[in-house]
């Protein structure tokens, strides 16, 4: 087959592609109007009628996310956990550049170091908090990686240790699945909430839900963490 | 023992996943030892629920909370049985795995097999459609992962491509999911089938539609597989198996499910029938025209997963059983050829025809299986893929689709060319002098035999086997028992 040929095959081919696709966005759009946005039906109503019965947490999304489908959760959470993995994997012995071409101003070099302590503390406050208030494992963790983010763009030559990334995901993965395997051990059912529940609104309540988002709060931190730290300065 | 229960087949991998990256502090292969035991104890425990379910099936609840508020797993015959299948395969290639020694990145390759193995056995074993959607995203991360893990050109080329086309399938299984839970308020895959009917058909032929694309590129299903004979090629041999024995059975799982037992809608098992014949034709045409043999087998693949979608789009009671019995026979078959190749070709540096001229004389016994493997997916008595052909055509001569009769002798003629060709370039070329010979590592060596050993085990005594898939087929076309075995009070004690 010559050049010509393969190009002109390939353009018939991208016609027949875009008129698939825009044949589907089209039914998309026409059905659009067919669906029911407004109403709170099926199992989400049921979540919201019994969320406090069930599990005694103020915030239903956390409810839903680590208790109803804390399966789902687990799964997530392991998604991250092989994005992470799979990255370094990829990257691991890639050529890495040490320094930085233009270095940060020193305000911005002893602005970050007393910032980390403290966006590490919100950090763990929103995963803390996950069954109260809003936010919760994923939040947190994502806002403690953003800590170190900052501490990787100011200062030249920061490095976060690889073990304790390591220590940190394995554990609170560990934990994850140690919960659910107590829950299957005690109750007959993974995941099951085998602690008291106590009352809504107070710390420590809910069960293990907030243990659990603890768990998620710090493997997401560590794993995002990791994530940047591998992607910092590779040469593409 | 009511904690025995079939959930540990997705909780223990996944403790062993995150225990790994510690266990390298042990030892340094303690992570390669720690995957391959934890894949025994799936087929273990696989095995031991096997019959139990095909008694009567397992709802298993997740969380205390009973369907549709909660996740359950759904184990019936069907998915009992692929997990028995998924489980064994990732043992056996786990074990080849034990000494293959990549050092630099073994703790996050056992990882990540361990991974697309318990993915995949997680998309086989839940009854709850988000669900199925997060253990596929697990299997197809894993997977782009294992695709480029080697970081040659070839392998980072296919793995972008597939993270690519991965990504359309997610979205649109994502999509798909959502128009239904709107429609329904619920992810229960029982309660979807028994309510499906209460949808705007609009919106759920919208729905099905972008599930069955989702699930077709998943299964590698003509015109969305282009992606497919790369990732077979560039992968590393190992994982080239684990794909064609593992995750895309997942796939074709996930749509049979699907198709059959949550929408009743017989347009799309046409659409399976129609898509199938045209991945036959194509891949066998391509397969043909290769002279990479790696390449070769992934065209090859592609075909045999052809006739298993068309065999399933038949839909006769017949087909169904022959396309379950195609399932284990490819897995088998396709795992030899890939390992075999793997080894082959590392002795002689490439895979191409050119590499592996005379190298059947070099190495009697690898190539030896090869030509065993290879007869098999040409469909040769008395071997396994003879017995899974032979049951497709005549379910085909049944339903009194001559054209398809005529398809698969065709295909067959054709595989036969192809690999006869490779068989002919590997034995009667005269003996390569630049490769020394070395001994294979016996670890590599044991599954072959257990594979060869189904191969011919399975041809020869096809009756072992029989009960079982009757006992899936009826799984699969009976959709008011799965419905009730899972919402009613009939289901299982977990």
């Amino acid at each position: 087959m010559n050049k010509v040929g393969l190009k002109r095959r390939f353009r018939v081919k991208n016609i027949f592609v875009f008129f698939v696709v825009l044949y589907f966005a089209f039914q998309f759009f026409s059905v659009v109007s067919l669906l029911d946005l407004n109403n709170v039906k099926g199992v989400a109503k049921y979540y919201l009628e019994n969320d406090i019965k069930d599990t005694e947490s103020a915030n239903v999304v956390t409810s839903i996310v680590v208790n109803y489908r804390g399966f789902d959760t687990l799964g997530e959470v392991t998604v991250l956990f092989l994005a992470a993995t799979g990255l370094a994997a990829i990257l691991s012995g890639e050529r890495k550049v040490k320094k930085q071409k233009t270095p940060a101003n020193a305000m911005l070099q002893y602005g970050v170091k007393p910032l980390l302590p403290i966006t590490i503390l919100f950090g763990a406050y929103i995963f803390i908090h996950g069954h109260l208030s809003p936010g919760g494992g994923f939040q947190g963790g994502t806002v403690i990686a953003t800590s170190f983010l900052f501490m990787m763009l100011a200062i030249e030559g920061y490095e976060i240790k690889h073990g304790y990334i390591k220590w940190t995901e394995s554990l609170a993965g560990l934990t994850f699945v140690t919960v659910g395997l107590f829950g299957l051990f005690l109750l007959g059912s993974f995941l099951a909430n085998f602690l008291p529940l106590g009352k809504v609104g107070e710390l420590f309540s809910s069960g293990v839900i907030p243990i659990i988002y603890v768990a998620v709060g710090f493997k997401v931190g560590s794993e995002l963490t990791g994530l940047l730290d591998n992607m910092m300065g590779v040469v593409g | 023992m009511s904690w025995f229960s079939p959930i540990l087949m997705v909780g223990v991998p996944l403790f062993v996943a995150f225990l790994i990256p510690l266990l390298g502090y042990i030892h340094k292969k303690a992570g390669l030892y720690a995957m391959s035991l934890t894949l025994l104890f799936n087929t273990v425990a696989g095995f031991y629920f096997l019959p139990k379910v095909f008694v009567k099936p397992i709802r298993v609840i997740v969380a205390g909370y009973k369907p549709p508020f909660g996740i359950n797993l759904a184990i019936t015959p069907f998915s009992i049985f692929m997990a028995c299948l998924i489980s064994l395969m990732g043992f056996l290639v786990s074990l080849y795995l034990l000494k293959d020694n990549t050092t630099e990145t073994q703790e996050k390759f056992s990882m990540l097999i361990l991974l697309v193995v318990m993915g995949s056995t997680g998309i086989v074993l839940t009854g709850d459609i988000f669900n199925m959607f997060v253990f596929l995203e697990i299997t197809s991360i894993s997977s782009y992962a294992l695709t480029a893990i080697k970081k040659d050109r070839k392998g980072s080329e296919a793995g972008i491509k597939f993270l690519l086309v991965g990504s359309i399938s997610s979205t649109l299984l994502l999509l798909g999911i959502a128009l239904i839970y709107n429609q329904l308020g619920t992810l229960n895959i029982a309660d979807i089938a028994n309510r499906f009917s209460q949808m705007n058909p609009k919106v759920a032929f919208l729905a099905v539609s972008f599930l069955f694309l989702g699930f077709g590129i998943e299964s590698e299903m003509f015109p969305l597989n282009a992606w497919a004979p790369d990732v077979y090629q560039g992968a590393p041999a190992p994982v080239a198996a684990l794909f064609s024995a593992v995750t895309v059975k997942a796939g074709l799982y996930a749509m049979v499910r699907f198709l059959f037992t949550v929408v009743n809608m017989p347009v799309f098992v046409k659409a399976l029938l129609v898509f199938g014949v045209l991945t036959v034709i194509v891949s066998e045409l391509s397969a043909l025209r290769q002279k990479d043999v790696r390449r070769m087998l992934g065209y090859s693949s592609l075909g045999q997963i052809g006739l298993i979608l068309f065999a399933i789009g038949i839909g006769t009671t017949g087909a169904l059983k022959g396309a379950i019995f195609h399932f284990i026979n490819h897995a088998i078959l396709k795992a030899t050829l890939f390992l075999t190749i793997g080894l082959l070709a590392k002795a002689a540096g490439g895979s191409t025809f050119e590499d592996l001229k005379g190298i059947g004389k070099k190495y009697p016994f690898l190539a030896g299986i090869f030509a065993i493997a290879a007869l098999g997916v040409m469909g040769f008595p008395p071997l396994n893929g003879f017995m899974s052909k032979l049951m497709i055509l005549t379910a085909a001569v049944k339903a009194e689709h001559i054209l398809l009769v005529m398809l698969i002798l065709a295909a067959s003629v054709i595989e036969g060319v192809y690999y006869f060709r490779v068989l002919q370039i590997m034995f009667k070329e005269p003996e390569p002098t630049r490769i020394e010979k070395k001994a294979i590592p016996l670890f590599s060596v044991i599954p072959l035999v257990i594979l060869v050993v189904a191969i011919v085990g399975i041809g020869l005594f096809p009756g072992v086997l029989t009960p079982y898939l009757k006992g899936v087929t009826m799984d699969i076309m009976n959709r008011s028992n799965y419905i009730a075995a899972m919402l009613g009070s009939v289901g299982g004690g977990l």
